[in-house]
């Protein structure tokens, strides 16, 4: 039986579509994921329950492509008879497959979305095979085929979509298989386009990268007194052995072992320092934020170099434990150093406003089952006030006299871009809690 | 650059007849293993023996010194900070010279360090000479502190030996009160006064009444007044 689509709408008018009701009506009895049970319904009632929906299909906001694929399935057919089972690395070996599967496989019908997701004039430039669908990821084709020939129900990939206007477009392709033994003339793709979605995720990310930075720069502000006790040290250490050495050169017989010994220290000191002034170089960078596998308890050691003098110079105490053996995390060293640095000096602040007499931080880095790393930061100063302990992570929240309030909001804002959490509570024995959960990786994340 | 030895070393810091006891010895508390290291080998290098604590913990828990000598604190350290120590080490009879040495000091720092009788407040990094001239100070107001103890202990030694009376008599002679003075207030005979103070002089081995005011007055206050 043959239908053929005719509506008012000028500028769907030309859409043209063959389609078989008595496919249409069988593929609707198994569950699928595009129908649910109201539209099950509306097409057992008859010739204008059929219309209804086939009204609805036209009418979704989801780009939808009707696709015949029954030339796949026989070619499938042939490939099980001669007892193919790993379609992928036949694939491999036989990429014209592929090419054929590109022309044999035909775009039956599609909707309103479908065209303009495609700029196309008209709908009948997307009824044809299936090949402009793979013209931006040729080698998705594949990945569709061997998830139809393993028998599955669904695929999804985040590919690019090449469109007639001349636009690459980022989408979410999603295929919906028919189970065998079904006719396979009703293999539904969807096609989301996710570019606006993509592009607005960038550029939040890139107005966080800049808050994030900007708050680093103003941290290291702060810690000016103590990154230059910092460099001072081998600085000292620098002056005294060089000029110690001369002294043994200068004897009337020079000791050159000893100065030698003292030069080589020099020669270190002198790296040390440079290693402070590179640490605080890429703190002050602006940089793309990276994605990469990190000891946790490495950039805590990092992060202790900026504040270590003002922990001695205030009189506090640090205690760490680190779990061991940690797996990695995945994220930004830098932001993540700003977060523990900004978690100490907090910490370091609440301990020195309230004067307390114990004056001691607990650092812990523990493991939280098998997919998080948890660094946990807890000081002997008052706590956190019980109404503050909602809005301590809001931008331009501080009890201080002297803070902006935007330590706290930038380590949550770092953190939830890591995919991870930080909350804060008040610990029993005195004293907040500030704890961070960082998701286990290994990988770098796909980076867009 | 210069042939010349730039730095002799300071004489009385390497005493090479001595006794080790009587050497000298420098010790050094700061928490930079890379500074005080080389702080050890600067005065190594002009013969002065150094000892080096990360902490004025690890430096306490070592004890007393013996040797003569100073220290040289870096006020910024874990634990207990400089000054604390230099409170500390006032009260605790041990007045060991201290040369601080800090990566900021800043001025009311300095001048509580100075008050409390600090040799010096150096800021780093300090230039060599500067340090070794603060250490050969520090190294002789020790040595001019223990040689003063040491004429206060005998002192007392020899004051043991005297009578209530003669000491009576010393504490008014020292008051610059004459012999007849003496001897209205105590209510005995100027003969006698006399007799007493012969008796004081030999005692305390004074050759002059300016030697034996003057072995009186170094004597502290309290200890004076102590009967034997």
């Amino acid at each position: 039986m043959a239908w053929r689509l005719s509506v008012p709408d000028p500028a769907t008018a030309e859409v043209r579509g063959d389609l078989d009701l008595d496919q249409m009506a069988r593929a609707s009895e198994v569950p699928d994921d595009h129908r649910d049970e109201a539209v099950t319904e509306t097409m057992g009632a008859g010739r204008a329950g059929e219309d209804r929906f086939r009204m609805l299909i036209h009418h979704t906001p989801t780009p939808l492509w009707y696709v015949d694929a029954r030339g796949a399935g026989e070619v499938f057919e042939r490939l099980r008879a001669e007892g193919v089972t790993d379609i992928a690395a036949y694939l491999d070996v036989h990429p014209e497959l592929v090419e054929i599967a590109k022309d044999i496989v035909l775009v039956t019908e599609i909707n309103r979305a479908a065209v303009a997701l495609f700029g196309a004039d008209t709908a009948t430039d997307l009824i044809r095979p299936v090949r402009y669908l793979f013209a931006a990821t040729p080698e998705m084709a594949k990945r569709v085929m061997v998830a139809h020939f393993e028998g599955r129900r669904n695929y999804v990939e985040q590919a690019k979509m090449a469109t007639f206007d001349g636009q690459v477009r980022d989408v979410v392709f999603s295929v919906t298989y028919p189970a065998p033994p079904e006719h396979l003339d009703t293999t539904f793709i969807t096609i989301e386009d996710i570019t606006e979605r993509l592009r607005t995720e960038a550029q939040l990310r890139r107005l966080q990268a800049d808050f994030a930075h900007a708050a680093r720069v103003s941290m290291l502000g702060e810690l000016a007194t103590s990154i230059a006790h910092e460099v001072n040290q081998p600085l000292a250490a620098i002056v005294t052995n060089a000029e110690t050495s001369l002294r043994w050169l200068a004897r009337e017989e020079p000791n050159l072992a000893k100065a030698r010994e003292l030069i080589a220290r020099v020669a270190a000191n002198a790296q040390r320092a440079n290693d402070i002034i590179q640490r605080v170089r890429s703190m002050a960078a602006k940089h793309e934020p990276e994605r990469l596998a990190l000891d946790l308890a490495e950039v805590v050691d990092e992060a202790l170099h900026f504040v270590r003098h003002d922990l001695d110079a205030r009189g506090i105490t640090l205690l760490r434990v680190d779990a061991e053996p940690l797996p990695p995390v995945v994220g930004d060293r830098v932001q993540l150093q700003q977060v523990v640095v900004n978690l100490l000096v907090n910490s370091i602040q609440a301990i020195t406003q309230a004067d307390a007499q114990a004056r001691r931080i607990e650092l812990k880095i523990d493991v939280d089952g098998a997919d998080a790393v948890t660094l946990s930061v807890h000081d002997t100063g008052p706590g956190v006030a019980e109404p503050d302990l909602d809005c301590v992570f809001d931008g331009f929240f501080t009890t201080k006299d002297t803070g902006m309030g935007i330590g706290l909001a930038i380590c949550q804002s770092i953190i939830t871009e890591h995919g991870g959490e930080i909350s804060v509570t008040n610990h029993p024995a005195g004293g907040a809690v500030f704890r961070v959960s960082l998701p286990v990786g290994e990988d770098s994340l796909p980076d867009s | 650059m210069d042939q010349e030895p730039r730095h002799q070393s300071p004489g009385p810091t390497t005493p090479t007849d001595a006794s080790l006891a009587e050497r000298p010895l420098v010790r050094i508390v700061d928490d930079d293993p890379d500074v005080r290291m080389a702080l050890a080998e600067l005065l190594e290098s002009v013969g002065i023996d150094a000892a080096t604590f990360a902490s004025t913990r690890e430096w306490l828990e070592s004890g007393p010194a013996h040797r003569p000598g100073c220290l040289i604190l870096d006020v910024r350290m874990p634990g207990s900070s400089g000054l604390d120590l230099q409170y500390h080490l006032a009260r605790s009879g041990d007045p060991k010279p201290i040369i601080f040495l800090t990566g900021h000091g800043d001025i009311p720092m300095t001048v509580q360090a100075m008050k409390a009788g600090a040799v010096d407040f150096l800021t780093k990094p300090v230039r060599d000479q500067t340090l070794l001239d603060a250490v050969a100070v520090g190294i002789e107001r020790d040595l001019a502190q223990r040689a003063n103890a040491n004429a206060v202990r005998r002192h007392l030694d020899l004051l043991a030996a005297l009578t209530p009376r003669e000491r009576q008599v010393l504490a008014e002679v020292a008051r610059g009160r004459l012999n007849k003075q003496i001897a209205f207030d105590l209510g005995i005979s100027q003969i006698t006064v006399k007799l007493h103070r012969s008796n004081v002089m030999r005692k305390m081995q004074a050759s002059s009444v300016g030697e034996l005011i003057r072995a009186w007055e170094a004597i502290p206050q309290d200890l004076r007044e102590r009967r034997p």
